[in-house]
């Protein structure tokens, strides 16, 4: 999690696919800044190995994505857990693609984490509606708080809250999604 | 120094230095490929667009590629069995994005852990299954136990108290045989005195059927006494008829010896004997009127008694006749007597032989007693060793239960 400012970048509301087979690799180091971009990202994110290296994750962030998923996936990660999540990025043109996103801590062989690593697959086109559309709710209830950290802290709440409606764990709930 | 060596020495320099890149990157790629055989997949070659040449950097990629798709589906496999382990079969190995070798081996994997799902969910149901059936097993052995136990219980406390009572009934059966062998005595003795009551009975009817002819001999004897009597009295009036006569003719011989005296003083000395005579005449007069005197006397005195006779004799007769009438009654009663008295004694007779039968009952019944008294202190002690075995299987089975619902003993 770097404090870099995003590039703004406009939008063009034009969406790109990853393919079936692909595979969308990256690696960080423990505070998100970005340390290994496979081709396959470069590529569809539109930016070079030069600009990606050493640059802030954030820096493919969409304002659409709320900001309690990336405290959750921050939360769990950092506490060694793997996290699945349906992120939609932003291109350097202004162009936008939904991704599957699992990322993991890397361990050392102390059991220390040592960096992240997010591999990203195609999404099925129904589980882009369903994360749309809670994406949507989500950043309603962020929108009413002016600070980032509240926003985050209550879009989080709301989603445990209809985690808790549906009586499902995140996991669960996700590989409903 | 001419244009074309120069071209050249600028040839040589540019692949002399494409060359050290080259070595660079042979260099890079051996220590990625090392760490990667060493296990380590971290190691990526970066900053490949510095290569500076398309195809050098198409190879760089492809090694990375290569390494990305191992670190995937080592990822992915360590985190999805991690998950089968703990339970969490929702997680499975993403296949997306894995190719030929890797997604085969991948749904190998799913494969496995879809087992692993069905066999945890059979293992839990099975293990629901014989929790329930422990739990129902606990119930009711529960409930056998404490039936067993109550039962015990009861059963020493009735054992107990039948025991008393069996006590009670022993003794109660003891005085029974007693008296009932005392009551057929009793009842032999009345038998026996039945008996001579009949026999009594048939002496007092001959007796009285005796007295009863005596009587009615002595109405007859009495009735020819009567006329005796009767007889008797008209005998004595006759004879006082006679007196009368004896009488008068005492009177005139009386007259006739006083003329004679007169007539023989007259004669003097001539009749002085005759005056003797005369004297003596008129003495016998005397001595015969004061004689017949005396006999009506007495014959109206037996008139009198012979009366009275007849009139006794007729109380008598009647009163004897009122005891033959009465005696024929008691002769009549006592013959109804001696029926019902030989009908007593019949069942006297049976009632006998009934208390007999009564008293080897309670001979039985007393034997059977002590008998019921044995058979209650065994059920007595049955009991105490139910209650102690209801008790030692609650033990076993509640070790049972432990051990297939896999508690630890906690020893
Ligand atoms: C390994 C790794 C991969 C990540 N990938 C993305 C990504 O693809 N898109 C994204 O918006 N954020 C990604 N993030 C999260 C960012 O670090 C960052 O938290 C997020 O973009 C939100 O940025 P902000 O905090 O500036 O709003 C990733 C983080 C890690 C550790």
């Amino acid at each position: 999690m770097q404090g870099n400012l995003v590039r703004s970048v406009r939008l063009t509301g034009r969406e790109r696919f990853l393919g079936a087979d692909e595979l969308i690799v990256t690696k960080t180091d423990l505070q998100g800044r970005i340390t290994y971009a496979n081709r396959v990202f470069r590529r569809i994110s539109e930016y070079s190995e030069a600009e990606l290296l050493g640059a802030p994750h954030n820096i493919v962030r969409h304002p659409d994505m709320p900001r309690c998923v990336f405290k959750l996936l921050w939360d769990t990660i950092s506490s060694g857990r793997e996290i699945f999540a349906y992120v939609v990025n932003v291109a350097s043109n202004g162009d936008h693609y939904w991704v599957l996103a699992h990322v993991t801590p890397t361990f050392d062989d102390k059991g220390a984490i040592i960096g992240y690593h997010s591999n990203r697959r195609m999404p099925e086109r129904s589980s882009i509606d369903n994360a749309r559309a809670l994406y949507a709710q989500l950043n309603a209830e962020e929108k009413r708080h002016s600070s980032p950290a509240r926003a985050a802290e209550a879009g989080l709440a709301k989603l445990n809250a209809l985690l808790s409606q549906a009586g499902q764990t995140y996991e669960q709930f996700f590989f409903t999604l | 120094m001419n244009t074309a060596t120069e071209g050249h020495d600028v040839r040589i320099r540019e692949l002399e230095e494409r060359v050290q890149r080259y070595e660079t990157w042979v260099e890079r790629i051996t220590k990625v490929c090392e760490d990667a055989v060493a296990g380590e997949l971290e190691s990526r070659l970066v900053h490949v667009d510095r290569a500076g040449d398309p195809q050098l950097e198409r190879m760089l990629d492809s090694i990375n590629n290569a390494l990305d798709a191992v670190d995937a589906y080592v990822r992915e496999s360590r985190v999805s069995l991690d998950a089968a382990s703990q339970g969490k079969f929702f997680r499975r190995f993403v296949l997306k994005g894995l190719r030929g070798t890797y997604r085969h081996a991948a749904e190998t994997i799913n494969g496995a852990s879809q087992t692993m799902a069905q066999r945890t969910h059979e293992l839990a149901e099975a293990s629901r299954c014989r929790d329930r059936v422990a739990n129902e097993f606990e119930a009711f052995l529960q409930h056998v136990v404490e039936s067993v136990a109550k039962a015990a219980h009861d059963m020493r406390e009735s054992s107990a108290h039948i025991g008393s009572s069996v006590d009670g009934s022993a003794k109660e059966a003891v005085s029974a045989e007693t008296a009932a062998q005392q009551l057929a005595g009793e009842v032999q003795s009345v038998a026996a005195a039945t008996e001579q009551l009949s026999a009594t009975a048939g002496e007092i009817n001959r007796q009285i059927t005796e007295s009863s002819n005596v009587a009615r001999g002595a109405v007859e004897e009495a009735q020819r006494t009567q006329s005796t009597i009767g007889d008797l009295a008209k005998l004595s009036q006759t004879i006082g008829g006679v007196l009368r006569l004896i009488s008068e003719v005492a009177q005139q011989t009386n007259l006739l010896a006083l003329n004679a005296t007169i007539e023989a003083a007259r004669a003097g000395e001539a009749g002085k004997g005759f005056a003797v005579v005369a004297s003596e005449v008129k003495n016998l007069a005397k001595q015969t009127s004061k004689s017949t005197e005396e006999i009506t006397r007495h014959i109206n005195a037996i008139q009198t008694t012979t009366k009275a006779s007849v009139d006794a004799i007729g109380r008598i007769s009647q009163t004897i006749e009122v005891i033959s009438a009465t005696a024929q009654h008691i002769a009549t009663n006592v013959e109804q007597q001696v029926v019902a008295t030989r009908d007593i004694s019949a069942s006297i007779q049976r009632a006998a032989e009934r208390t007999d039968t009564v008293a080897r009952g309670m001979g039985y019944v007393s034997s059977a007693t002590h008998a019921t008294a044995d058979s209650i202190s065994e059920l007595d002690r049955a009991a105490q060793s139910l209650e102690t075995h209801s008790q030692s299987l609650r033990a076993e089975a509640q070790r049972f239960l432990a051990t297939i619902r896999c508690e630890t003993s906690g020893t």
